[in-house]
């Protein structure tokens, strides 16, 4: 759908701005939207993958939400392989994706992922139960990624802690903004070093987001110009509602 | 230019500029949520989630302001109860613009910057920023801050400061004309500290005689 919403060809990403057909009162959203963006990550390599998760997780902008990240996810680490889980479940448990890469030599680094829309977590423990209950042996190589519009983290962040050298804290659970993810989307798109593939996906994805009403805050300039236009025009000393004067 | 394509237009502008505030009100509620969370905002923290409203205008086809509430608490209580707000309302049109002083010229789309001690409500008077406004119990600080002097002395201090949209340009903006200057009156500092004279769209206050009924806030695009 990414190729059909940037060439104008579907207008079906309506449905996600509250745009309901009556025939279909009830629309996944956030499923829907999570298969879109995420799953044609999974037809990309596992390098292409480990590239923008880093650059997601390493930008400033969930750096400022989510304090210092475990210096030892990204570092001396080489993915060979990486496998996708859509809505794993588990223990009662099911969150929206859950990414695993290795790297051929039984090194481990997993990503679980829980994405949120228009709503904030289901439930104040939400993100706190999966990460307990879900995930519980995987700690020391993982990390929980929150990504939604509006951040409505755990008070008590205690269960995410790592404990870094040094003394100084960090936190396994790395929350982002859907406006970041964009942002930083765009950065990586425009890096000479990106792959192709991850440039092109880059860009889909960033078209399509735009279109659901994620982007970046660029002030009045273009209001402005449309309102001088206004101005400009030779009869806009005649209000047009008025009548013309004989 | 004809008519036709004219309201085509206008409507088209209106889009745009709705467009853009709603950006601008992500931006700026990413900025005060990480500022909470950074302890950049004095001793307060967030006590709750945000709330978010419209007023429309009267006929009920034009939403003419969007207001966003931040409720915050003092970081040493541990009970999330609010004991402030911190309101963001941004009038497009309608009764949120401030009037020069004749009432025939308008200074444009403005956004209200409020620390309070209730959260904004378009349904009630006196609770959101209007003129001719339905409070006459505030004070003008260095002519550009709207402050209420508090009766216990350890209550919060309550101030509005109101900046012109067409002057925020990018999120730099929004934290340079807003962010920074509630960073500083939440520690302390004087409105003009706060708020120095050339700060990009920084709208000015005056006052007539408060005594007189229809007491009205006069603004001006300049000091």
């Amino acid at each position: 759908m990414l190729h059909a919403f940037a060439r104008n060809k579907s207008k079906a990403f309506t449905r996600y701005l509250r745009v309901r057909d009556a025939a279909e009162p009830r629309v996944s959203s956030e499923d829907e939207i999570t298969s879109i963006v995420f799953g044609s990550l999974e037809f990309l390599s596992c390098s292409d993958n480990w590239t923008l998760w880093r650059s997601l997780l390493q930008s400033h902008g969930s750096h400022a939400v989510s304090g210092a990240l475990p210096h030892d996810y990204f570092d001396h680490f080489s993915p060979a392989a990486c496998r996708f889980e859509f809505w794993p479940r588990k223990n009662h448990i099911e969150p929206d994706l859950l990414i695993r890469f290795s790297d051929g030599h039984g090194a481990t680094r997993s990503l679980l992922v829980e994405l949120k829309w228009d709503a904030g977590p289901s439930g104040a423990d939400q993100l706190k139960k999966q990460w307990l209950r879900y995930h519980g042996s995987e700690h020391a190589s993982s990390l929980h990624v929150f990504i939604a519009k509006r951040l409505e983290l755990p008070e008590d962040i205690r269960p995410w802690a790592s404990q870094e050298s040094g003394h100084t804290e960090a936190s396994r659970l790395r929350a982002l903004r859907w406006h970041e993810f964009h942002h930083q989307i765009v950065k990586l798109a425009g890096l000479p070093e990106t792959s192709d593939s991850l440039r092109r996906w880059c860009t889909l994805v960033s078209s399509f987001l735009k279109q659901l009403g994620i982007r970046p805050f660029v002030g009045f300039d273009h209001s402005i110009r449309m309102a001088d236009a206004f101005a400009d025009d030779a009869s806009a000393d005649q209000r047009f509602w008025l009548p013309a004067q004989a | 230019m004809n008519a036709g394509l004219r309201i085509i237009q206008s409507g088209e502008l209106v889009e745009q500029i709705w467009m853009q505030v709603d950006e601008m009100a992500g931006a700026l509620n990413a900025m005060t949520e990480t500022a909470l969370k950074n302890n950049e905002f004095a001793n307060l923290r967030s006590a709750g989630v945000a709330k978010v409203q419209y007023e429309m205008s009267a006929s009920g086809w034009s939403s003419t302001s969007y207001g966003i509430s931040f409720p915050v608490m003092r970081k040493t209580r541990r009970k999330s109860v609010p004991a402030a707000w911190l309101n963001y309302q941004i009038s497009v049109l309608g009764g949120g613009i401030p009037q020069d002083q004749d009432g025939t010229k308008s200074i444009g789309p403005v956004v209200h910057v409020s620390f309070w001690h209730d959260r904004a409500d378009f349904s009630d008077p006196g609770l959101y920023v209007e003129f001719p406004p339905a409070w006459d119990d505030c004070g003008i600080e260095d002519g550009r801050l709207l402050v209420w002097k508090g009766e216990e002395t350890d209550e919060f201090p309550q101030w509005t400061f109101s900046i012109r949209l067409l002057h925020l340009n990018n999120e730099e903006a929004l934290r340079k004309s807003i962010i920074d200057p509630v960073k500083a009156l939440l520690a302390g500092a004087q409105a003009a500290t706060a708020l120095p004279t050339g700060l990009p769209g920084l709208v000015f206050y005056a006052s007539e005689d408060q005594s007189v009924p229809g007491w009205n806030l006069i603004a001006r695009a300049s000091e």
